[in-house]
């Protein structure tokens, strides 16, 4: 079951994910990003409580990505190297870990460490 | 016992014996490339090093039955496939495990091969820990030891490029992609990149729909069909193409895969036009595509992945190929090399008739005799001369440990690795090194709060290096700590009668004073050192090798110990010298010249005796004297001047016969303990030459001049 809240902490809109983030919330995680993205200046998701995500996910947050760069907003997402996030990432082939820093790191969120 | 059951037995204990340096060298590597995967936790590369160790381990140790060896091995490597299949990370928490796991596997060995009793306990709680952490449901691919099957010809593996652009409504049809993508895993090595063009901003964007495709290189010996069948429920509504790369063997060439460029083209992504594009000092080719928008991000890490797929094959490739040498025991090496030395002696002898005018057609023989002995002595140490490598990454789990239990920071660089050293000098010098780099971190690098109020960083650096200087190899052992107390040095050896309290020493003769028996300055006594033996093991051990040791050191800036070991312990380039009838061998690496002894260049002050050479006063030895040879002094006696440690020192000798090469010969057990003398060697005509001990010749000079 999916559990996402938001609040906003020193001018920044906090949405925290936890639980099952998969096909079957990919609706209310998308309209979740959208009204944050709507109302804050920069957008942090925090991902490390999340117990299982799919696909949707991992695009809606690239979805969320690409809309706060064309708003001119700041987007960050905590948790990533935390299980089951960091697998999921390898898995898919989002992680991105061959093309330098220097050319992607406004085109893609998801750069190896 | 039936003759089958001790046959049996019998096969077992041969092919144990066989596999124990295997053995160790297996948990060696396993050792190394958990320690790589520390610094890269998420290199697939680093990942595969450590699962192949385990692998390995299990495999052998399971045919020279060692069960419970092979078994604990499976449980550890289940938790590696499940990592290398992306279920698991490896985690700080994992690799410290699989530590103490690789650390078992070596009680295990010393169980059997050196008499050690292992904890079965240990045994049982890691394969506890390791359970916890394989994922629930993970089915390992590996197979559980078993009796080793019979070779099965393999297809020759090939490699694809794969682009899966599924129908937007994938997820609706109930198709998890990543379930597909794990199948391709499953047939080889594989990378996969997602491809994220596609994904539109929130606006326009429904969360149930599928936006991202696929790029994957998979080399596999499975097959086009079996890559098809992956793909077989969902080929009708996804556009999939499958392009095989390594046509007419260009993976198996030797020259550079293709460039970025030609990738591209290959795949669609970029026109050929494009490819005038040329990339310039300050940006790479893809760089200049991303910015002018003529190629997007992904394709361009998509098509990156495919060279360094293509580079990892190769470098897999080489490494099989480099392992296609034989093992042979070091006995037998050491026997060969012993002949060797005989074929030397027995040469020089047929050399020295020869010369003696018994014909031209002889002296020809002798003289191809003497080239092709040379050409089989040098071939046959080149065969035992080993990368000094072997034992440097022994230290990187060394720092590793000491430095967490200390709390301290150190970060171990090593340089010169592939200097290589006789494999006999290496296996020697390994417990000293290991307590000298002990010492640094326990006494030289200082705690990180302490380096930083001294404006250093936090973390301290060891830097281990290795180069050739003529025929020795210089090791020097570096720390940036806070060096030696120069002080409390002198202190302690006035204290301990060592020296007197207005004794003049310099700083190079103090530091060396820690090299005494007995000596240390440490005011507590700690687990790791401190107890004021080592130092003068160390060096007993380096004088043991006809090496030197030499320390230097800056207060507040650390300290470098600097080891000279000879290359090779069995054959040096010596210096032949005659007293009389007797011969006298000096290493020809320690002569820095020769002069003539008159009446007038020798001077005596306070007991030495000294000679000037061109107005510098060097004291001299008779070795008439010195070892009582009988006879009388010539009028004019030949000096060969000598340098250790930046001090020279003359040996007056009768006549100097020139250079040869002296094959070492331990003295029997009644003579071993004769000061000043290290070894003998047979010459040419059957006699026996001494070889002097020349930094213990000199030590007794500096002692005198001490005296003086």
């Amino acid at each position: 079951m999916a559990d996402i809240r938001r609040e906003t902490r020193e001018g920044r809109e906090v949405l925290t994910f936890s639980g099952d983030v998969t096909v079957l919330h990919a609706e209310a995680v998308a309209s979740a990003l959208r009204d944050a993205l709507s109302s804050g200046a920069a957008i942090e998701i925090v991902a490390d409580q999340v117990t299982a995500a799919d696909v949707t996910f991992l695009q809606s947050i690239c979805a969320a990505h690409r809309t706060a760069a064309s708003l001119g907003k700041e987007i960050s997402v905590r948790g990533e190297a935390q299980e089951p996030l960091a697998s999921l990432l390898l898995a898919a082939g989002f992680l991105r870990q061959t093309v330098g820093q220097g050319t992607t790191r406004k085109s893609c969120i998801w750069l190896a460490a | 016992m039936s003759d089958m059951d001790m046959n049996e037995t019998f096969d077992l204990n041969v092919l144990r014996d066989m596999f124990k340096s295997e053995a160790y060298e297996l948990v060696g590597e396993l050792e190394n490339a958990l320690l790589a995967l520390e610094e890269a936790p998420r290199d697939k590369d680093v990942i595969g090093r450590v699962f192949r160790a385990l692998h390995t381990i299990k495999g052998s140790g399971g045919a020279c039955g060692f069960d419970s060896i092979a078994h604990f091995a499976h449980e550890v490597e289940t938790l590696y496939d499940a990592i290398r299949n992306d279920q698991a990370a490896a985690t700080s928490e994992v690799i410290n495990l699989t530590l103490a796991a690789r650390d078992q596997i070596v009680a295990l060995f010393d169980e059997f091969y050196r008499n050690k009793a292992a904890d079965p306990e240990v045994t049982e709680q890691i394969i506890a820990q390791v359970r916890k952490l394989v994922p629930a449901g993970f089915i390992a691919k590996s197979k559980k030891p078993a009796a080793p099957a019979p070779p099965v010809e393999m297809p020759a593996p090939e490699t694809f490029r794969i682009r899966f652009r599924p129908t937007r409504n994938l997820f609706l049809t109930g198709t998890d992609p990543l379930n597909l993508l794990g199948e391709l895993r499953d047939l080889g090595k594989c990378e996969v990149v997602a491809q994220l063009d596609d994904i539109p901003a929130l606006s326009e964007y429904n969360a149930e729909l599928c936006y991202v495709y696929w790029d994957v290189i998979l080399t596999t010996d499975r097959g086009l069909d079996a890559i098809k069948d992956v793909f077989i429920f969902v080929q009708d509504s996804s556009e999939v193409t499958i392009q095989p790369i390594d046509i007419d063997g260009v993976l198996a060439g030797e020259e550079e895969y293709k460039r970025l460029g030609e990738i591209l083209v290959e795949r669609g992504d970029l026109s050929p036009a494009d490819t005038q594009i040329t990339a310039s000092e300050q940006k790479r080719f893809g760089e200049i595509l991303v910015d002018r928008g003529v190629v997007p991000t992904d394709r361009i890490e998509s098509a990156l992945t495919e060279q360094q797929h293509v580079r990892d094959l190769r470098r897999e490739r080489q490494k099989v190929e480099e392992v296609s040498s034989i093992r042979v025991q070091s006995q037998k090496l050491d026997k060969l090399v012993d002949l060797v030395g005989e074929l030397v002696t027995v040469q020089a002898r047929l050399t020295q008739i020869a010369a003696s005018g018994s014909g031209a057609v002889l002296l020809s023989i002798a003289e191809e005799v003497e080239r092709l002995t040379a050409e089989l002595r040098d071939n046959s140490m080149s065969i035992r001369m080993v990368p000094i490598g072997t034992i440097f990454n022994k230290f990187k789990r060394v720092v590793r440990d000491l430095s967490k239990t200390l709390g301290k920071s150190v970060e171990l660089v090593m340089e010169g690795s592939e200097t290589e050293l006789d494999k006999t000098v290496i296996e020697k010098i390994h417990d000293p090194m290991v307590h000298l780099v002990r010492n640094c971190i326990d006494h030289g690098i200082e705690m990180p709060d302490a380096r930083v109020a001294a404006g250093k960083p936090g973390h301290g650096t060891i830097r281990l290096t290795a180069e050739h200087s003529g025929a020795f190899v210089l090791i020097r052992i570096q720390d940036d700590g806070a060096g030696m107390d120069a002080d409390a040095i002198r202190r302690k050896a006035v204290e301990k009668g060592l020296i007197a309290a207005d004794a003049q020493l310099g700083e190079s003769d103090l530091y060396s004073l820690v090299l005494l028996p007995g000596f240390s300055t440490a005011a507590q006594v700690t687990d790791v050192s401190g107890r004021g033996v080592g130092m003068d093991v160390v060096k007993q051990a380096i004088d043991a090798l006809r090496g030197t040791i030499e320390l230097q050191s800056v207060r507040g800036r650390g300290t470098t110990i600097t080891l000279a070991l000879p290359l090779t312990l069995a054959i040096i380039d010596g210096f032949l010298t005659r007293i009389g009838e007797v011969h006298f061998v000096i290493p020809m690496s320690l002569v820095d010249e020769c002069v003539e002894l008159t009446e007038t260049a020798s001077v005596s002050s306070s007991g030495r005796t000294l000679l000037n050479v061109r107005g510098e006063l060097v004291p001299y030895i008779r070795l008439r004297e010195r070892f009582a040879v009988g006879g009388e002094r010539l009028a004019i006696e030949q000096v060969v001047i000598t340098r250790v440690e930046n001090m020279r020192v003359g040996f007056v000798v009768d006549h100097i016969v020139g250079g040869h090469q002296t094959v070492i010969k331990n003295l029997g057990r009644m003579y071993r303990h004769v000061d000043g003398i290290s070894g003998a060697t047979i010459l040419g005509d059957g006699s026996v030459a001494l070889i002097l001990d020349v930094p213990k010749l000199v030590q007794g000079v500096e002692r005198e001049g001490a005296r003086a």
